[in-house]
Order: structure tokens, then C-alpha cells, then sequence
């Protein structure tokens, strides 16, 4: 059959089939429609056939796009793998913690090292401290623990919901942005793990030097568990991407990160979310005026509440693979 | 079905799908993404500078704090959520899609959610340490011209409609007329000829006559009259 024949004998239902996928496409359906997969399998072996008696890559090219076309409004379906659901995140990430133990303690480690060296400086050395936070950082401190004035502080900077939005902006992109750092060779994770480490603890140890330790950690008790540890699990996420660099075992690299981004996604979804959890709390609970133990009660509730999850929550069941 | 010639010179992606047939992609090269990118850079400078109205409006009736608030929130969907929605929902932000690009799974089908959201949370270390330094080694490296993000998404940016390499221009039977070869082709070699009648077109007479040249053996003249024996050949390989 010369190409001419084939032409003349199909271009009327390819036409056909360009128009449906056309208005597929655009999201108008018709009773039509219900040809498609049949006019998708003939479109399959037109182009299979074409390709054999190379008839040209105009026609070949033509019919490509069709097949290609189609596949996709066929397979649009299918979007969400049930696997990767945010549904499932309550007990696949802590599972996920669990798994990759060794890199949750390293980055633990990191993180709050500098916390407890830190608050140690603060009683001991604290040009430590000094080395690390600037004059005006240390005055904000002083001005918002210093005294009892803290609401007026906010004053300064806007309302609940501006400080809520702020944190969401400048939390969360830390926490991306150390999962994205991973995948060089786990160096842009463990470094921003670290490195929030050091200027969080530092905080800390200055907030313990200054004596403003009862009206600080009223103030960060509620969020503090929630934003820590969600930071410290963007950490596992970035640093469980960049061991696929450095030992991607029997795959090739380029299969290894794909692979692992697939094990990751509980970290990948959970550590953000935490910290989105933490932006709540800080904007709307930990500046308001209840009364300072309540606070810290409510804060130790909360820490409880999360090691009891990360400890136990999804334990006997199993991700599917 | 493998196609040597192609396969040696191309980027051309062959993805096989559970039909059987292979359907053929384009991945698009660091040039054109470059361009693409540059565009979406405008279109966000514009939809910023719109953002930034609305939430001076809405500022406004809600006073100052309510402005710094809209604008966090803001500036952290366009850093993080803006392409990720463009790119499921559309299969390619307004700078791709108007040099013609689109995101697409390495098997050809459209971007899953989780895929769109791993390769634009990577963006920023391909970005490093600077104007996407990462991701173009990346992109040199990888056989589908992919980044960083690309790779642990399992995605690729390919061209959605490939320029049409062959329309063939030239009236068929006109200029030349259909000429058996005079020795058995081998299939590399109809597929070249074809090739070759079909971009017969695209191309000056000079370089018509000197890529026909190459053939003197089997058409048994040069110049004008070579492409025109040649052409012939190609024409009744595809028609017979």
C-alpha cells in the first residue's frame, strides 16, 4: 500500500479523533468520547505501521503527536499515586523517621548540639555567643522577652495574621530549601540543618544569658516542637537525597535519586507540613495573653504528643511498594 | 521498532508504550529553557506587580498588617507554588509554553502532582551557585537534557509540537519521476534517502547538490541532475 492510499484511507478518523481530543482537551465531553480508546488502540497500530513501511516523517510525526495526545487524556486519571496520598502521611512519615534512624540522629545531633553547647557558652563563655548574633539581634531579644511588653512588640510588626503569614514565607522556604540543599551530596541539607542549629542555639544561649529565660520559652513552648522538629526532618529528607548521590548502590546515580526522592516523599511532604503546623501555633497561640504555664504546659502536651507519633504511629502496618 | 539512523544522531526520545508502538519525544535543550525561563521571569515580574495591587487594595480596607501578611503569603506561592501548579494543571508555564515546551514524565505521560512539586522544590539547587550553573551540568550530563529536579522527579521538558522537519513542499511527480535503485538498499539507507527527499525543501540548491554528490555511485551523476536521480530514488522507495 503506497503512502498516498494509507493516507487517503484513515485521514478521515484521525481528523475525528484530532477534533475529540481537541475538545477533551478543553474539558468538553461528549457522548462521542466513548470511542476514544478504541480510535487511541487504531491510532497505535497506524503509527506502528506507518514507522515499518517508513512512510515519512511528516505523517509518522502527525501520527505520533495523535497517540501521544490521546494517551494523555486517557491517562489522565491516573494523577496521584495512592502511594504518594497526603492522606497517608500520618503514618508513613513517621515510618519513614524510623527507617532512616541513623540520618534522623545525625541531623539531630547537628541541630541541637549547638543548642546544648550554646546555652553552655551562655553560663560559661559567652563570647560564644557573641561571635554568632549581632547587636541588633540581640537587642530584638531584649526587646521581646527583655520585658513584659510583648504584644507591643507585635504591634510593631502587625497583627496575628501578618506574623502567621510571615513565618509561613520565611519557615517553610528554610525547610524547602535544606531538602533541596540535600541533593548535593547531602552538603546543603546537613549545612542548613546545622547552620539553624547554631543561629537558633545561639539564640537560646543568649535569651539564658540575659536572665529573659520565663517570658522566652512561654513564648516558644507551643510551636517550638512542631518547627524544630520539622526543620530537623527537612533535614532527613535532604540528607536522605544526597546518600543517593554519594552510595547509589547496584542503581546509577541518576536511578538512585529517583528511586529515593519516591522512599523520601513522606519527609519530603511531612517535614514542611510540620513546620506549616508551627506557623499556626506561633501566629495565633504563642503571642496571645494566656497565662504563662499555660503555655508551657501546652507546649510540653504538644512535644509529648509528637515523639509519642514519631515513636509509634504506623507501626505493623507497611509502605506499599 | 529502532530507527539507526536516528538513534546515532538525535536526542530524540523512543518511549515504548504497553500498546506496543514506540511514540517518539523531543527533549528540549538549556538554550531554549533558558528562554523559556527568562519569559516566566516577566510574567512573574507582572503577576507580582498585580499581586502587589490586590494586597495594597485589600490593605487598605484591612490596614497595613493585613498588606504585609497578603504579601508573605504572596511571594511564597510564586516561589513555590506558582510553577507547580502551571505545570500540572497546564503541562507548562506561560514561559515554556510560549517557546513551545512542556513538562512531561520520562514515559511521555502528563506530570503527577508529586512529580511537578519534586522538580521545582529542586529548582533552587539547580540554581546553584548561580544562573542554574547545577542544572546545566546536570543537563549536559543526562541524556534527556535533564536537571537535577528532572532526575529525581522522573521528568523531562520536551517540545510539544516538534517543528515539522518534512512537509514536503515539492510537487511529486512534476520534477522527477519515480527510479528503482539500481542495487538492493538496505533499510539504514531507504531510511536515509527518504529523509533526505523530505527535507529537500528546507534546503539550498547548493547543498542539495552537495549532500546528492555523496551518492554519485549509486546515481551515476552529480549536480542538478544528481539530486534529481536521487529524488527519485526517494520517491519510489516511499511509494512501492
Amino acid at each position: 500500500m503506497t503512502q498516498l492510499r494509507f493516507e487517503q484511507e484513515h485521514s478521515a478518523r484521525w481528523t475525528e479523533t484530532e477534533l475529540l481530543l481537541e475538545a477533551a482537551k478543553k474539558r468538553r465531553f461528549s457522548p462521542e468520547h466513548v470511542k476514544l480508546p478504541m480510535l487511541y488502540r487504531q491510532l497505535c497500530a497506524d503509527l506502528s505501521l506507518a514507522r515499518h513501511r517508513m512512510y515519512g516523517a511528516r505523517l509518522c510525526g502527525r501520527l505520533n503527536e495523535l497517540v501521544i495526545g490521546a494517551r494523555e487524556i486517557l491517562t489522565r486519571g491516573k494523577l496521584m499515586d495512592k502511594r504518594d496520598h497526603p492522606a497517608r502521611l500520618w503514618s508513613s512519615c513517621p515510618r519513614a523517621v524510623r527507617r532512616e534512624w541513623r540520618l534522623f540522629w545525625l541531623n539531630m545531633l547537628l541541630f541541637w548540639g549547638p543548642f546544648v553547647a550554646f546555652i553552655i557558652a551562655a553560663y560559661s563563655n559567652e563570647r560564644w555567643i557573641f561571635a554568632v548574633l549581632d547587636a541588633d539581634m540581640m537587642s530584638n531579644l531584649d526587646d521581646m522577652y527583655g520585658t513584659d511588653n510583648l504584644e507591643a512588640y507585635r504591634g510593631k510588626f502587625g497583627s496575628d495574621f501578618a506574623m502567621f503569614a510571615f513565618y509561613i514565607y520565611n519557615n517553610i522556604s528554610i525547610g524547602l530549601r535544606t531538602i533541596a540543599g540535600g541533593v548535593l551530596a547531602a552538603v546543603g541539607a546537613l549545612f542548613s540543618t546545622a547552620y539553624q542549629g547554631v543561629v537558633l542555639g545561639a539564640a537560646f544561649g543568649y535569651v539564658h544569658y540575659a536572665g529573659h529565660t520565663d517570658r522566652f520559652y512561654a513564648f516558644v513552648a507551643g510551636h517550638s516542637a512542631f518547627e524544630l522538629m520539622g526543620l530537623v526532618i527537612c533535614g532527613v529528607a535532604g540528607t536522605r537525597l544526597g546518600m543517593a548521590v554519594l552510595n547509589p548502590g547496584d542503581l546509577s546515580r541518576a536511578d538512585a535519586l529517583k528511586e529515593t526522592a519516591r522512599g523520601a516523599l513522606p519527609l519530603i511532604y511531612g517535614g514542611p507540613l510540620l513546620v506549616l503546623l508551627a506557623a499556626f501555633i506561633e501566629g495565633f497561640w504563642s503571642a496571645s495573653s494566656a497565662p504563662a504555664g499555660l503555655k508551657l504546659l501546652v507546649g510540653a502536651v504538644i512535644w509529648v504528643l509528637l515523639a509519642t507519633w514519631l515513636l509509634f504511629a504506623g507501626r505493623g502496618g507497611r509502605d506499599e511498594a | 521498532m529502532t530507527d539507526p539512523v536516528n538513534d546515532r544522531l538525535d536526542t530524540m526520545q523512543r518511549i515504548e508504550l504497553a500498546s506496543g508502538v514506540e511514540i517518539e519525544l523531543h527533549p528540549a535543550g538549556p538554550v531554549v529553557r533558558a528562554k523559556a525561563w527568562l519569559i516566566d521571569l516577566l510574567w512573574m515580574g507582572a503577576a507580582y506587580a498585580i499581586g502587589s495591587i490586590a494586597a495594597g487594595l485589600i490593605g487598605a480596607l484591612v490596614g497595613a498588617e493585613g498588606y504585609s501578611g497578603l504579601m508573605a503569603l504572596f511571594m511564597f506561592f510564586m516561589s513555590w507554588g506558582y510553577r507547580v501548579l502551571y505545570e500540572r494543571l497546564k503541562g507548562a508555564t506561560p514561559g515554556k509554553k510560549s517557546c513551545g515546551l512542556r513538562v512531561v514524565m520520562t514515559d511521555g505521560g502528563p506530570v503527577t502532582w508529586t512529580a511537578a512539586i519534586l522538580r521545582n522544590l529542586l529548582r533552587v539547587a539547580d540554581f546553584l551557585p548561580a544562573a542554574y550553573v547545577t542544572g546545566l551540568m546536570s543537563c549536559l550530563l543526562s541524556r534527556r537534557f535533564q536537571r537535577l529536579g528532572d532526575l529525581v522527579a522522573d521528568t523531562m521538558v520536551v517540545y510539544s509540537h516538534p517543528r515539522a522537519m518534512a512537509v514536503s513542499l515539492m510537487p511529486d511527480g512534476a520534477w522527477t519521476e519515480a527510479v528503482r535503485p539500481s542495487v538492493a538498499l538496505t533499510k539504514e539507507e531507504r531510511v536515509a534517502v527518504i529523509r533526505y527527499n523530505e527535507r529537500l525543501p528546507m534546503w539550498s540548491q547548493g547543498r542539495r547538490e552537495e549532500l546528492a554528490a555523496q551518492l554519485e555511485p549509486l546515481t551515476g551523476a552529480t549536480g542538478a541532475e544528481g539530486v534529481r536521480r536521487l529524488a527519485g530514488i526517494g520517491f519510489w522507495l516511499r511509494d512501492s
